[in-house]
């Protein structure tokens, strides 16, 4: 690829990601379509992406472990995680936490 | 001073993303590094294409030579679950347009989840603002993360391998809590049922087709609970209706 084709392709693909962010905006404005999204049975989409997504994050990575440590020190990052969002309905507070599971589990565990 | 304040909410709810963009993008500079292209090339990529799986994309097509219209229809299709984003937290947004399309530029996976689950409970005339400190937070810290890996390169990864574990860990636990904070006893049949397409359709077809097809899912699964029965002397008018009560998730 060349260097003019390179910026080219970089512009265009710049162009393609803000516009599939930017489209439902403009599209809104001139048919209600959009808008049902966020009632009736449509409610479900929020949550259904983040549960969609957090399968996709979860199989990506554990498919990727190899062995028994690396599976249970991922699930007890989780467990901390899932534990303090329940407890302290902070999702900051639960990432922290997280991540502290995940460290100490990696710590102990033998690899 | 109350834009300031809001901005800074948004900021430090945009921590969690933080933690979890710098070791991806730090991967992502050094990967860059790796295929021969430039520092600016890198960082300009980051700094205008700003979208993690087609930057990682962008790398594999340049290394294979895909031709542009090949790379093009393939970040459309990476993108394609963003057209659900806008429409989800729009009734938090401000009505001028202008200000729409600034926000949908910081539109990504994680400040969708974060400000779909935290927005609504911002105040309202706050609400850009908090938005815009989020955004802002999160596309700094991808910026940073490609610096940071196009400068220390491989060599700081190795040398601290838990570390890097242990920060990328951050988005997998940011995405797990909201999705949990987002569930209501209702959905359940309908997130289990997307859940496990989800997980079928990412071993066939890869993440996006996944993402999308467990939404679809679990829109055919979902049925809105319904309201009892109008008790006797009330009206029937005076019974919410139920798609009414299932949608009130937000402010709008």
């Amino acid at each position: 690829m060349g260097h003019t084709e390179f910026w080219l392709a970089i512009l265009v693909m710049a162009i393609v990601t803000w516009l599939t962010r930017a489209l439902p905006f403009l599209l809104m404005r001139k048919s209600n379509a959009f808008g049902r999204l966020t009632s009736g049975r449509f409610v479900i989409l929020g949550p259904a992406l983040l549960v969609s997504m957090t399968v996709v994050v979860v199989y990506s990575d554990l498919h990727e472990a190899s062995g028994l440590a690396p599976v249970l020190t991922y699930f007890c990052g989780l467990a901390a995680a899932g534990v303090c969002v329940k407890l302290s309905r902070n999702a900051g507070f639960a990432v922290l936490a997280g991540m502290a599971g995940y460290a100490l589990a990696a710590f102990l565990l033998p690899v | 001073m109350g834009v300031l304040r809001d901005s800074w909410r948004g900021v430090r709810a945009g921590v969690p993303v933080l933690m979890g963009y710098v070791p991806v993008a730090m991967a992502y500079g050094i990967a860059a590094e790796g295929v021969g292209l430039s520092f600016w090339e890198t960082l300009l990529v980051s700094v205008f294409v700003y979208a993690g799986a087609s930057q990682f994309f962008i790398l594999a097509a340049i290394k294979l030579g895909t031709p542009l219209p090949g790379i093009v229809a393939m970040v459309c299709l990476l993108n394609a679950r963003h057209l659900l984003y806008g429409p989800l937290i729009v009734k938090w947004l401000p009505q001028a347009l202008q200000k729409r399309l600034q926000a949908a530029f910081f539109l990504t996976d994680e400040v969708f989840a974060t400000a779909f689950h935290a927005m609504g409970n911002q105040p309202e005339q706050g609400r850009y603002a908090w938005y815009m400190g989020l955004g802002m937070t999160a596309w700094l810290s991808w910026i940073g993360g490609t610096i940071i890996g196009l400068v220390a390169g491989a060599g700081l990864t190795a040398q601290f391998p838990q570390v890097d574990q242990t920060l990328r860990f951050a988005l997998v636990a940011l995405f797990f809590s909201l999705a949990l904070l987002s569930v209501k006893r209702s959905m359940l049949f309908a997130l289990l049922m997307a859940s496990i397409v989800t997980l079928l359709c990412l071993m066939v077809a890869g993440a996006t087709p996944a993402i999308l097809a467990g939404a679809i899912t679990a829109w055919l699964c979902f049925v809105p609970k319904r309201e009892a029965a109008p008790a006797i002397g009330q009206t029937p008018s005076s019974t919410q209706h139920p798609s009414a009560k299932e949608g009130s998730h937000g402010t709008h």
